[in-house]
């Protein structure tokens, strides 16, 4: 990851499918960035409602000022298309005063076509900006440009001084709107070690680096610095220049990227440049390692106060467990009840990977934000005498995780682990289920299991599968109506999300509202089998009288026009859009099926069948099949839907949008029945 | 969260600003830490077999006026938490600017038996700003105090002071929220004998309030008992009409040493012009330009129209609430400068260009929104969230929504028709009544044409033509879109699959004029169904009532149709040659006095083609709660037409 002298090295990573590799040759140096104040004016006015609005450049140059505080300096240019893009002249800048960080130095300029045809040019006001306070050390700065019409040029530079080399944000090339031009600038002189990441989806149009010298601000301590940058004894402050490189990237024509159904984190799909603090190293003086492996990030959070240290064992967690569990109680028992207890707490709203309050607190309170709770599931099933680890992750929606990238803000949460014998279960007292499995939301990747010594990587996959089965058998009486028996069977997720859905309409109101709804008439029900904490299924079956009629009579009496009330494998598709750009993803796989079967009254026959259906991706990532056929006096439908994948590429997209159409019935089918003796 | 935090907001306090509004002191209240040891508790089974989640066991609300500026309001708070369901009622929120500020909240946990668990300290709160998203700026925030526990039951007790410095807009006493039992509530008010109270009771039972009076203050006080939960019911659109509450107003009031009064509306106006008065100067630049739009112009109409056009193109809506600025408008110049403004900077430039080129026009308070209860009118008082412009023009009024860029010219928009505002004039103010959005203002027709293969793939061109409610969804859909979105937006909300979008054409939005007209074309294979030779023709998939309106019975509130409507569809099908109708649904027709729906079906063999005309009429009207049934029943019955199907089959 890193390395402790010569150039920084820079790595590239890819995102799958539609990435290519970059070029690490030098190009022409094409200054796109212009002076501020100097806009072009056939830049101004001309709208196009294409996209709402445009970045014409985004630069951002990194650079050193006070020993190791970073700046970050911020030079932007939009063009506004619609009333829409408006909201582009409006900016809102967080900073935290508690990291030593400010934004300074704001400067902003609209360019608007006044009617006589010429540029104005309208200052943004210092009056005009305003700080406001955030919870915690969080404050940000908001300000909107003045005289915004459509068509108008915004223009804004600030200084954001960020602080330690630690903190350097990431860099996005690409934007919601079209991105003419991006660029990265980075001093780095060569007492300061970084590993220089970059995650792209097309080439680096620029992607160079020069010998600099460095200027800036040494506050110094003869105590400290014996012997470094000059010999005075005295503490003082002077200026110091030191070699360095000058890193420069840039990408330019960067279409705007949209967020479409099916996609966990928009956040994925940037191009990105990261830069990580790797070192401090003035040659023959000081070597310090800041490097971040997962290894050192795993044994500092095992020592830290707001992470690791809680989970020693102490006095009135031992006493809580001895409360909790029986010693008759058997292992998966203890789990479950120790679960129950910290999932009987109350979730602050907040999530984090580090307390906030002592775990001894916060059992007192008994709520918590994420790492709170959790932490203290793990430390009482330590007291309970489990092998059990937090288990640091990143949700979903906070994107997916770097690995090549060792830094621990890459995560937003900690579940736990705890494990006996051959078995082990992840577990997040956040989980709306209630249940073994991990919510949907956690799925995601790999997370990092927190250890003593060597940290270890937890594949964050579906406990169990899911899968459901519907079987309809019905009755179709002269009139039309129906009647019949249905039974649900699932499992894993299904079943635990249909079983929530059921306890919260309530079980009566269940049957009676949502399911006479389905049915369109008298429903009885009963529950079979409900999940449990290790055990994620669900049975169900329904006994239904339809009143109203799902067939209608012809003209003539020897004809049945049958609808026969196809149960949805899904209930909506989500794929509407007629393009797909990014891959489609799907946050577990599943398979669900449906059998219905109808007696054919006496005297009837079917006069014919819709055509039997099969739609398979390669490999069978994805299958969908629908069959007719007459069995024992009644026809049989099974429809079954398979998503092996939790992602499939851009490509597919067509067939599975498709498959998702036939999924939900979108194109109902009708059954003719006919008297045999009409013939 | 916010969003929740703005439903109390409005709740508690209405001031005129955009969305909310008012100003800062920044400080931190006191947490008193000396909770009683005890709680009363009561006997919490009868309250979980009625299936309650939490109670209110208590609520203690004391007003102490001092004077014409300020007073004080303390509330006492306990509540009985019994399952999970309502650990989220321990959650308060308080809003503060500078007209109000938090003097103290303090707070304790009580376990099953009422003895203290713990006490609310300074981690259970959290602060932040209460703005709205559009907001760039505003002074009002939010101080959060959460208790929660996770053993059922337990109780929570929350106290908190609040000074209000003016007395513009004094809190209403709200002791009960929706689907909450109220034990007992008290409300107490102290005033000295120079400031009076303006009260207002409603849905209040009698002999609540006890008065007396000693020593110059008057001392008004109610008691509750035994509140049952109110559900919010589907058609009322009232919210807290159905709960008991008392509004309170200031028959004076001062603020920032502006001094009015509330004993009428006419009063209130004079206050509300006289603090946004001098504020009206335009530029020399402005004035010119409006002179030279004004040139050749006559009728006040024709004007009307070139102004609102310079204000859309020259202006933004962004807010900016600060202090005093919640309520008094930011000077023209604000506006010539800076090309923004709130809805008062924005409604205030407007109206100086309208005074400029001497043409007369009344800003109007509002109570801008779709769901909130219609203010009380003759409760003058601080009810309005918004302002707009009316301008006379003979016998009518030109609405003109000063803080909308997409809006046409005269047009008031759904959030703001069909309730009473505030007319500001020169004599004060006056209630007028909005513009109203009817079923006969609310229309749209479809004119649809089907051409249906032997294969049962369709082709159809629908061409719609939208008033009211139906044109602003669509204007804001398609304004300043590209086609790209305009398409994208037709495939997420047609309700069948779209095989291809072969035309769509929303040009006429781009007019802004309305009635608006949009059309597409379109293919799909969605819309019949085969069987063999058969094919089946839906009469109505492709506009059906989207309405979910639940079981018959246990309505006990009374119904408010509000935005009612009128649609006509008009489809004409064409079948393929060589078949034949084998079964037809009759034509229908059900006359309510809420609504009328009729629809009629006209085969013409010898050209292959059906006709289907379709009407659906809601009346604007207000039902007692045991019509409930016989509305829920038409729904049904309409929806049930919308779903029979004409069967055609090929001749042999």
């Amino acid at each position: 990851m890193f390395i402790k002298s010569g150039k920084p090295i820079v790595k590239f990573l890819f995102i799958i499918t539609f990435l290519q590799f970059i070029s690490v040759l030098p190009q022409e140096g094409i200054a796109q960035v212009k002076k501020f104040g100097k806009v072009d004016k056939k830049e101004v006015g001309n709208t196009s409602i294409e996209s709402p609005a445009e970045m014409i450049f985004n630069y951002g140059l990194f650079s050193i000022k006070d020993q190791q505080a970073y700046d970050l300096y911020r030079h932007i240019r939009i063009k506004v298309n619609t009333r829409e893009g408006m909201n582009w002249a409006s900016f809102s800048i967080p900073f935290n005063e508690d990291n030593g960080q400010s934004v300074l130095n704001i400067e902003g300029q609209s360019y608007t076509l006044n009617e006589k045809g010429k540029v104005e040019k309208t200052k943004l006001n210092e009056a005009d900006i305003f700080v406001e306070d955030l919870p915690g050390d969080w404050k940000r700065v908001k300000f909107t440009m003045p005289n915004v019409k459509e068509g108008s040029v915004i223009e804004v530079k600030y200084n954001h001084r960020i602080g330690d080399p630690s903190l350097l944000p990431d860099w996005n090339f690409d934007s919601t709107i079209p991105v003419r031009w991006s660029e990265l600038e980075a001093e780095i002189p060569s007492f300061l070690r970084f590993s220089l990441i970059s995650r792209l989806k097309s080439e680096l149009h620029i992607n160079e680096a020069k010998d600099v010298s460095i200027k800036f601000k040494l506050d110094w301590d003869p105590e400290l610095n014996r012997g470094s940058y000059g010999s005075s004894g005295e503490r003082g402050r002077s200026w110091v220049n030191a070699r360095g490189e000058k890193f420069r990237w840039a990408m330019k024509d960067l279409p705007a990227l949209q967020k479409e159904t099916n996609v966990s984190s928009l956040d994925n799909y940037y191009s990105k440049m990261f830069l990580q603090f790797t070192a401090l190293d003035i040659p023959d003086q000081t070597y310090v390692d800041f490097a971040k492996t997962w290894r050192s990030i795993s044994e500092e959070l095992d020592d830290n106060v707001w992470f690791g240290r809680q989970l020693r064992s102490e006095k009135w967690s031992q006493s809580l467990v001895n409360s909790l569990i029986n010693s008759t109680d058997d292992v998966e028992t203890r789990i479950s009840k120790i679960y129950s207890y910290v999932q009987s707490f109350n979730w602050s709203g907040l999530w984090d990977f580090y307390v906030d309050e002592d775990l001894e607190k916060v059992n007192n309170k008994k709520s918590g934000n994420s790492a709170e709770l959790n932490l203290l599931l793990v430390k009482l099933f330590r007291e309970a005498g489990f092998f059990s680890h937090p288990v640091l992750i990143s949700t979903r929606d906070n994107g997916k995780l770097i690995k090549d990238y060792a830094l621990p803000s890459q995560f937003n949460h900690v579940i736990a682990r705890v494990a006996y014998q051959d078995t082990q279960y992840l577990l997040d007292v956040l989980n709306p289920y209630n249940s073994y499995m991990l919510p949907k939301e956690n799925l995601n990747g790999e997370g990092l299991a927190v250890h003593e010594y060597e940290p270890e990587w937890v594949q964050l996959k579906e406990a169990s599968s899911t899968s459901t089965t519907l079987k309809y058998d019905m009755e179709l009486r002269t009139d039309g109506s129906l009647k019949g028996k249905a039974t649900l069977s699932s499992k894993g997720y299904d079943a635990l999300e249909m079983y929530k859905t059921m306890a919260e309409v309530g079980r009566d109101r269940f049957f009676k509202n949502s399911m006479s709804n389905e049915f369109d008439g008298e429903v009885t029900g009963r529950i079979l089998k409900q999940p449990s904490f290790f055990e994620a299924e669900l049975e169900m079956e329904i006994d239904y009288d339809s009143k109203g009629s799902s067939a209608e009579d012809s003209d003539g009496p020897n004809v049945i026009y049958l609808n026969p009330m196809m149960p949805k494998l899904i209930s909506e598709n989500p794929f509407k859009s007629d393009d797909r750009v990014l891959p489609i993803e799907f946050t577990n796989t599943f398979t669900r099926t449906s059998q219905v079967s109808i007696q054919i009254p006496n005297g009837y026959e079917v006069e014919s069948l819709p055509e039997a259906k099969n739609i398979n991706l390669p490999r069978r990532s994805l299958s969908y099949l629908e069959s007719y056929s007459i069995d024992e006096g009644a026809i049989v439908i099974i429809r079954r839907l398979r998503i092996r994948s939790t992602e499939y590429s851009a490509t597919d997209y067509p067939i599975i949008k498709q498959t998702f159409d036939d999924a939900t019935g979108a194109n109902e089918i009708r059954l003719i029945l006919k008297k045999v003796d009409a013939e | 969260m916010l969003n929740k935090v703005y439903t109390y907001l409005l709740l508690f306090i209405l001031l005129i600003g955009c969305s909310s509004s008012t100003p800062v002191v920044e400080y931190e209240p006191s947490i008193s830490k000396n909770a009683t040891e005890r709680m009363v508790f009561p006997n919490t089974m009868l309250y979980t077999l009625q299936g309650y989640n939490h109670v209110v066991n208590d609520h203690q609300t004391s007003l102490y006026v001092k004077d014409k500026s300020s007073a004080v309001l303390k509330v006492r708070e306990d509540l009985i938490i019994l399952n999970e369901r309502g650990i989220e009622r321990g959650r308060l929120q308080l809003f503060y600017d500078s007209f109000r500020e938090i003097k103290a909240i303090s707070g304790a946990l009580y376990d099953f038996q009422g003895k203290l668990i713990r006490e609310l300290d300074e981690d259970d709160i959290i602060d932040f700003p209460a703005s709205s998203s559009y907001s760039l700026y505003e002074d009002n925030r939010v101080k959060e105090a959460t208790l929660n526990y996770n053993q059922f039951p337990y109780g929570i007790r929350f106290e908190y002071e609040i000074e209000l410095n003016g007395l513009l807009s004094v809190p209403g006493w709200y002791p009960q929220q929706f689907n909450e039992y109220v034990h007992q509530a008290g409300l107490h008010i102290e005033t000295p004998d120079s400031v009076s109270i303006k009260i207002k009771e409603q849905n209040m039972p009698v002999n609540a309030q006890k008065n007396t009076s000693s020593n110059q203050r008057n001392i008004y006080s109610w008691e509750l008992n035994k509140l049952e939960p109110v559900q919010h019911e589907r058609f009322t659109n009232l919210r807290e009409y159905n709960i008991p509450h008392v509004l309170l107003a200031a028959e004076e009031f001062e603020i920032d040493s502006y001094k009015g009064s509330f004993s009428s509306w006419k009063d209130f106006g004079l206050w509300y012009r006289k603090l946004n008065s001098g504020r009206q100067q335009l530029n020399e630049e402005t004035r010119s330009e409006i002179d030279s739009l004004m040139q050749g112009l006559s009728g006040i109409e024709n004007r009307a129209r070139v102004i609102y056009k310079y204000l859309q193109e020259n202006t933004r809506y962004i807010s900016i609430q600060l202090g005093i600025g919640g309520w008094q408008t930011f000077p023209a110049s604000f506006v010539e400068e800076k090309g923004y403004g709130d809805c008062k900077a924005l409604t205030n430039f407007t109206f100086s260009i309208f005074e400029y080129a001497g043409i007369k026009a009344y800003p109007v308070l509002i109570k801008n929104g779709t769901s909130n209860a219609p203010i009380v009118d003759d409760f003058p008082s601080q009810q309005f969230n918004h302002v707009v412009l009316a301008v006379p023009d003979g016998e009518r009024y030109i609405w003109l929504e000063c803080t909308s860029q997409i809006l046409p010219f005269g047009y008031i928009s759904l959030s703001n028709a069909d309730r009473y505002g505030l007319m500001i004039t020169e004599e004060g103010g006056k209630l007028i009544h909005t513009p109203v959005f009817d079923q006969k203002v609310n229309y749209r027709s479809n004119n649809t044409k089907i051409n249906v293969d032997e294969n049962g793939d369709a082709s159809i061109r629908t061409s719609t033509l939208s008033n009211g409610l139906f044109y602003e969804e669509l204007l804001y859909a398609f304004d300043g879109k590209p086609e790209s979105d305009h398409k994208s937006w037709l495939r997420n909300n047609y309700p069948i699959n779209i095989s291809d979008l072969l035309d769509f054409d929303a040009s006429s939005y781009k007019k802004k004029e309305f009635p608006g007209t949009h059309s597409y074309a379109i293919t799909t294979r969605s819309l019949v169904s085969k069987a063999g030779n058969r094919l089946f023709l839906p009469l109505n998939k492709l506009n059906t009532w989207d309405i979910e309106i639940g079981q018959n019975g246990d309505r006990t509130q009374d119904i408010d149709l509000r935005y009612t409507f009128t649609e006509i569809d008009s489809i004409q099908i064409q079948i393929p040659q060589g078949y034949y109708v084998e079964s037809i649904p009759a034509s229908e027709i059900i006359e309510k006095g809420f609504g009328t729906f009729s629809l009629k079906i006209r085969p013409e063999t010898e050209f292959n083609t059906i006709h289907i005309t379709r009407q659906l009429t809601l009346f604007r009207k207000k039902l007692s709660a045991e019509e409930f049934d016989a509305l829920s029943s038409f729904i049904r019955d309409v929806k049930k037409a919308d779903e029979l199907e004409i069967v055609i089959n090929k001749e042999s």
